[in-house]
């Protein structure tokens, strides 16, 4: 393809810039060269596992999960789209197996860190692997108090944020009292909330479902306020009733303002989830952790908080891609 | 059905700065009025009072002899720009603005219409492209095709070719031009705002000059050039060319050594 260019710019010369000329020139096929870095850290991961250490056996688990990673980051790397997608696959994977490899040194052959504390990686797989029922079982735990909490929020505060942003009188009446409601850290709401409910459960969902109202709310407000009035006189002669106008107009103008108000939401949402199950809870993730490092198990810590990592991960790209969804009309 | 405005003694300011003073202005069912004036002279002003999107402090404005209470789907408007919703695609853009103007009638129709209505003005393929997937052009085309879909007996239109270089400018004149004269389009009357002298006269019936601080007529010229008017045509023709000067006089005078100018028919 843009071979084919190089040639349109060949029959001008002179006009082509010269800078231009290699960057350009190159195939938009795949270049091999790409995944090198990865390849070469990958083969001395496996040299490293063939290795013996201190660990007993044969680290299956991790070569496993290597090479597993290897064939996903292959895949990606062939049908990526462009070659900055290309080249950060690779480079995403050079890291992951940076950060493997030096796991598995400090750890598995010159114990520079405290096993109790740093178990390596082999042993983490294979006892992730083991716990996966259990922390599955917490997650869905978890994500039952987030979901309560979180989606409370957002049907309440979207609801609410448009029809106060769209009466300006009730905005300015309202405004000084967001200000100072919405800045108050609702971790500090937490003791007192445990304390005021019956249940733990019911505690944490209240707590998500404050700090979750906030950032929603006053982003929805500053969203609608921001609406172009070019968009509204637009809907007004059309002779848009309220409802219609709120709803067909001022929503999806406000969107992009939601959106970042409920990501931020979810951020809070999760965090003050983990810091309630660390306090009261007998089940979910942020309890698991908690649980075993009361026991001293860290290796259970480390497990529940790389799976915590995980579930962080999938979440914000879910959200991402429904917010690029959503969006997709901005240019 | 054709509507006669009458805009009578209408005054309007922007908390208390005047922008329009005893505007009086009266159009027959069917013309092509162009507003003509310097940046700032309160065009825009005088469009959305008739829009019914800002109230007069004093004076009326009548269509058909009823007073504008506000808003309505009797008047299609369009913006120089934000007239489309980016978040719907050119067609449903059309949708929406059909379903508001004939409820009850079922999509299906609403869609066929609004192919129909997007072919009128060579843009049938537009029907699912996003406003932000269209050129500047395409989008006042689009634009124009949705004030004409929901066929109202007015058309309010401040620059809508403002921001348009010459050449799809003038491509868009025709267009409009085009819709205007078709036997359901001619009886609509139309105010079209403009600071171009040669746009003016291209399209008017009449033209109405309008001079700044505070906003007021300077002049009401009848454009009794033989359409179809070319640009070309129009370069060679004495009425035309005593028509542009007289309004380019009135333009570029300075206002404080002009009194009110009369009625120059
Ligand atoms: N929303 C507003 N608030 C206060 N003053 C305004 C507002 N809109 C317009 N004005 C004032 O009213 C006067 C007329 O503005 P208007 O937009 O009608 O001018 P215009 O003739 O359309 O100018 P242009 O050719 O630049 O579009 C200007 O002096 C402007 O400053
Ligand atoms: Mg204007």
């Amino acid at each position: 393809m843009s071979s084919t260019e190089i040639r349109a710019g060949g029959a001008h010369p002179g006009t082509q810039p010269a800078a231009l000329g290699p960057a350009r020139g190159a195939p938009a096929g795949l270049h091999w060269s790409q995944t090198l870095p990865a390849g070469a850290i990958l083969a001395g991961l496996l040299l490293a596992t063939a290795w013996p250490g201190s660990e007993e056996g044969f680290p299956l688990y991790l070569v496993l999960f290597a090479v597993g990673v290897g064939v996903v980051a292959l895949a990606r790397w062939r049908l990526a789209g462009s070659d900055v997608a290309r080249q950060s696959v690779c480079d995403v994977a050079a890291i992951l197996y940076t950060i493997l490899l030096a796991w598995q040194l400090a750890t598995a052959h010159f114990a520079v860190l405290d096993p109790m504390l740093f178990p390596p990686p082999e042993l983490t797989l294979r006892l992730f692997v083991k716990e996966l029922p259990d922390l599955l079982d917490c997650l869905r735990s978890s994500l039952i108090l987030l979901v309560s909490g979180f989606g409370a929020a957002l049907a309440l505060s979207l609801p609410l944020g448009l029809y106060v942003g769209w009466h300006s009188r009730l905005h300015h009446a309202v405004s000084p009292f967001t200000k100072i409601l919405g800045t108050i850290p609702p971790v500090v709401f937490i003791p007192y909330i445990v304390h005021l409910l019956p249940s733990f459960r019911s505690a944490s969902i209240v707590v998500i479902f404050i700090g979750a109202f906030w950032p929603i709310f006053i982003n929805t407000v500053a969203g609608v306020f921001n609406v172009p009035k070019g968009l509204i006189d637009s809907g007004r002669v059309l002779n848009l009733s309220t409802r219609k106008m709120l709803l067909r107009v001022v929503l999806p103008a406000a969107l992009p303002s939601i959106c970042t108000g409920a990501s931020l939401a979810l951020c809070f949402s999760f965090l003050l989830l983990t810091a309630a199950e660390v306090i009261g809870a007998n089940s979910g993730i942020g309890w698991y952790v908690h649980y075993f490092s009361d026991f001293a198990d860290y290796h259970r810590v480390v497990v529940g908080i790389i799976f915590i990592g995980i579930v962080v991960v999938a979440i914000t790209l879910a959200t991402e891609r429904l917010e690029r969804h959503l969006l997709r009309w901005r240019s | 059905m054709t509507k006669r405005v009458e805009i009578e003694n209408l005054s309007f300011a922007y908390r208390g700065n005047p922008v329009l003073r005893s505007v009086n202005i009266t159009a027959e069912g069917g013309d092509f009025v162009c507003l003509l004036g310097p940046s700032g002279c309160g065009k825009s002003t005088l469009l959305r009072l008739i829009a019914g999107l800002e109230r007069p402090d004093a004076g009326s404005i009548r269509i058909g002899g009823a007073a504008v209470a506000g808003p309505g789907l009797d008047r299609g408007v369009v913006f120089q720009d934000y007239s489309l919703f980016p978040w719907l695609t050119a067609g449903e853009n059309l949708v929406f603005a059909l379903e508001q103007a004939f409820p009850g009638r079922r999509r299906r129709d609403h869609v066929e219409d609004a192919r129909a209505q997007l072919g009128r003005v060579h843009l049938e393929g537009a029907f699912d492209k996003l406003p932000s997937q269209l050129s500047g052009g395409m989008r006042q085309r689009v634009a124009i095709a949705r004030a004409f879909a929901t066929d109202p007996p007015l058309l309010l239109m401040d620059e809508p070719f403002g921001a348009l270089d010459a050449v799809t400018r003038a491509h868009l004149q025709e267009h409009l031009l085009a819709l205007w004269q078709t036997p359901s389009g001619a009886a609509k009357t139309v105010f079209f705002v403009t600071h171009d002298v040669d746009e003016a006269i291209l399209l008017a019936s009449t033209v109405v000059v309008l001079g700044a601080n505070p906003g007021r007529i300077r002049g009401v010229f009848d454009i009794d050039v033989e359409r179809p008017r070319s640009r070309q045509s129009l370069q060679s023709n004495p009425r035309y060319l005593a028509l542009r000067a007289a309004m380019v006089d009135l333009l570029y005078e300075r206002s404080d050594d002009a009194g009110d100018a009369g009625t120059l028919q």
